[in-house]
């Protein structure tokens, strides 16, 4: 992997030197592109290792600006046989406004999605989209894209850091998804959602650690059969011991099929600790980097959290990558406290990401949990959703993209289908978790993996 | 906005996070006994050390380094911190209030009780034997105290302190100089208040020289003076009873300004016919019809003049 040359840094300079002032459209080619030209050349990626309009899948308009590979040892330079690239890069023009209350920066944003996920960029593990003037780094994986920087600026001063910012991104090991599930509401799912999430996974072959941080209910500890450790998560948290010697490895399964599971439980001392001893002691981004260190080892990391905005749940969220957030129909309020995540708490992770140099983890699509598809509860969900929606118009896109996916006949929720199969299982014995005892709960799941993960 | 940083919370941190300067003042052998006293291992630093976070997780030491280089030296990881704002204000705060630097009792304002305070001390200190109700009353009556730059002016003051006692008395005292402001006043109109007021500031100013003035006689012969409607310069300040001398308008004039009235007609005003050469008093009388003798001097001209 090539390091940031002086060369490069000072071309990269030049170019930003004699930046247009005015912001305009149309100017992707004269004025954006020269720059991130030379940005690239930053972050080693010459014009051998790079081309222009890289068509991402058979149709002839989804190409990427750019597309980059470092050189390999036995393969062509990637300007002669342009495959399986490592970078795609989405150029706008200088007016382009990214930022999340904007239209623009959501278009742009799909629009590297889409190239991220074409059949020809199977590859590329990173996107980054810049209007010459502001940059963001998103990484690839499997179907989902999230951000890995926040937006950043991009001037003659800050040039240097920002290189060494997308280089230090770029370099780090392929690592796993952390993936925190979370709703400010109890009792809609969330343990069961990340318990048979991790499992299914796990039975496509995926490597899976799921984390127990709920320890006042340790339910998802006790759905393995594990007791609650004492200490051992604490003082990891607190750095006195590698996480991995905390990881509890299970083979769970039945005579047909066995799967194996990381499994972090839950720690009794924080039950016996008050939120200010806690706080006292471990830093709010300790799982974070906890997690960060064993992330290379697993596919899928899948965090429980408890409800409520305390230590927990934003010590949880602020160590992922992305959101999965469980709603039920039938509650009305774990869908209007959504209102609350995107506009309140959001901001906040975003922040104390920011302060870390780390992108703000992002929403995957809402699940519906428990949904039986009656007319009813379709309507009442989209009443009390879009009300959400047309309250807050700066972030409607962001709403948008995070209530509905898109179907073949236009927007939809994602459904989380009630299975009497799922709520049986934990009252049978001998226990098996519903997906590796029941096909039809192992198939709501696959479901929601194709739809939003893999 | 929110932060990860923990500013104003008390919080254990590991020692290796805490960036400090190798040179404690505290001598090696104050940290090994310290570090004595903490040994036990689970034993908490109830004097927390005091850090700043200038970027989240990174810690500098701003006060109580002795705590953490005993908790060092004592073979823990973890030491309790306070965090405090990363500010140049906040960090003197702590040096004032941790004894690193000392406490100085500004001379040019302090009040009766803390100057006798504070000289109670240095005499005690100093084992010298000057009278303490004497420096402390013409230290508050030195005119010009609110300007000292420095302690010198205390060996002028005749009260038994010494070139010698001064360094000492660095310790104590230090010298920040009020910023004052006088409203200048016209000489020429002035109330007597006004004009008490404006001679008393001015007698502080560490540029004028007005010294053991009484300024009540003073400002009463001002007031008293029928011509000072008339007065075009500080002049005639030297010429009254209980007046200055030359030397003490020094620095007057930016207080004091001038806007004299028009000369009354005919001009019987003693003080501008004073002004006046022999010739044009001459002229004068003759344009009033008064006959004056080839000869007449010109005191005697004046009061000729102020009289018809």
């Amino acid at each position: 992997m090539k390091s940031a040359s002086i060369t490069a840094v000072a071309e990269l300079q030049v170019q930003l030197a004699h930046r247009p002032e005015g912001r305009g459209s149309g100017d992707e080619n004269t004025v954006v592109k020269p720059i991130i030209e030379k940005l690239l050349e930053t972050i080693g990626f010459s014009s051998l290792d790079r081309v222009e309009q890289f068509k991402v899948n058979s149709k002839p308009s989804r190409r990427a600006d750019f597309a980059c590979r470092y050189p390999e040892q036995f393969k062509p330079p990637f300007f002669q046989s342009p495959i399986d690239p490592f970078l795609l890069v989405e150029l706008k023009a200088t007016n382009c406004q990214l930022s999340i209350e904007h239209k623009s920066y959501w278009q742009a944003f799909k629009q590297l999605k889409e190239q991220l996920l074409g059949n020809k960029s199977t590859s590329a593990n990173f996107g980054l989209l810049s209007n010459g003037w502001e940059l963001q780094l998103f990484r690839r994986h499997n179907k989902v894209v999230h951000p890995v920087t926040h937006i950043l600026p991009l001037t003659l001063d800050n040039s240097i850091e920002v290189s060494k910012i997308i280089l230090d991104i770029i370099s780090e090991a392929k690592r796993g998804l952390i993936i925190s599930v979370y709703n400010n509401k109890g009792g809609i799912g969330k343990t069961t959602t990340t318990t048979n999430l991790g499992i299914v996974l796990a039975q496509k072959g995926y490597k899976v650690l799921l984390v127990d941080f709920d320890p006042n209910q340790a339910d998802l500890t006790r759905t393995f059969q594990l007791k609650p450790v004492k200490n051992e998560v604490w003082n990891s948290l607190k750095g006195s011991i590698p996480l991995s010697k905390v990881i509890q490895n299970i083979t769970i399964g039945n005579r047909t099929q066995q799967i194996c599971l990381g499994i972090v439980p839950a720690d009794e001392r924080f039950l016996e600790a008050k939120d200010s001893e806690i706080q006292q002691e471990i830093r709010l981004e300790s799982l974070m980097q906890r997690l960060q260190d064993i992330s290379k080892h697993y596919d899928y990391i899948l965090i429980d959290t408890p409800p409520n905005w305390r230590w927990f749940a934003q010590a949880g969220t602020l160590a992922s990558d992305v959101l999965l957030v469980p709603a039920s129909p039938v509650n009305r309020f774990s869908l209007e406290n959504l209102e609350d995540l995107v506009m309140k708490f959001m901001p906040i992770i975003g922040e104390w990401r920011k302060e870390l140099n780390k992108g703000a983890p992002s929403l995957l699509p809402l699940v519906l949990n428990h949904y039986q598809a009656t007319e009813t509860q379709a309507l009442n969900c989209k009443e009390i959703l879009a009300n959400i929606a047309n309250r807050n118009p700066t972030h409607y896109k962001m709403f948008d993209n995070f209530f509905y996916i898109d179907g073949l006949f236009g927007k939809r929720f994602l459904e989380l289908p009630y299975k009497v199969e799922i709520c049986r299982a934990p009252f049978e014995a001998p226990y098996l978790p519903a997906p590796l005892r029941y096909k039809r709960a192992r198939e709501v799941y696959e479901h929601l993996i194709r739809e939003v993960l893999i | 906005m929110s932060s990860l940083r923990d500013i104003g919370q008390l919080i254990q941190v590991s020692i290796e996070q805490i960036e400090f300067d190798s040179d404690n003042d505290v001598p090696p052998f104050q940290t090994a006994a310290l570090a004595e006293k903490l040994q036990k291992p689970e034993i908490r630093n109830w004097v927390p050390v005091i850090v700043k976070e200038p970027t989240p997780r990174q810690y500098r030491l701003v006060g109580n380094g002795h705590v953490l280089a005993a908790m060092k030296a004592a073979g823990h990881e973890y030491v309790w911190v306070v965090i405090v704002p990363d500010d140049p204000d906040t960090e003197i705060q702590i040096k004032f209030l941790t004894g690193k630097l000392p406490l100085r009792i500004n001379i040019c304002v302090a009040d009766h009780e803390t100057i006798l305070a504070a000289l109670t001390y240095c005499r005690k200190q100093l084992s010298s034997k000057f009278d303490l109700t004497i420096a402390t009353e013409r230290i508050l009556k030195s005119p010009g105290r609110r300007g000292w730059k420095n302690l010198q002016p205390l060996t002028k003051l005749q009260c038994g302190i010494s070139s010698s006692n001064l360094k000492f008395l660095e310790n104590v005292f230090e010298t920040i100089p009020e910023e004052i402001e006088i409203k200048s006043i016209i000489l020429n109109t002035a109330t007597e208040s006004e004009l008490l007021e404006a001679l008393e500031a001015a007698s502080t100013l560490p540029n004028t020289k007005l010294g053991s003035t009484c300024m009540e006689a003073l400002v009463h012969s001002i007031i008293s003076s029928p011509e000072r409607l008339y007065w075009q310069d500080l002049k005639p300040l030297t010429k009254l009873k209980n007046g200055l001398t030359t030397a003490k308008l020094i620095g007057l004039d930016s207080i004091l300004k001038l806007e004299p009235a028009e000369p009354p007609t005919p001009n019987t005003v003693s003080y501008l016919l004073n002004l006046m050469s022999l010739a044009a008093l001459k002229n004068e009388a003759k344009h009033r019809n008064i006959v004056v003798p080839k000869k007449i001097t010109k005191p005697e001209l004046v009061s000729q003049l102020c009289t018809q």
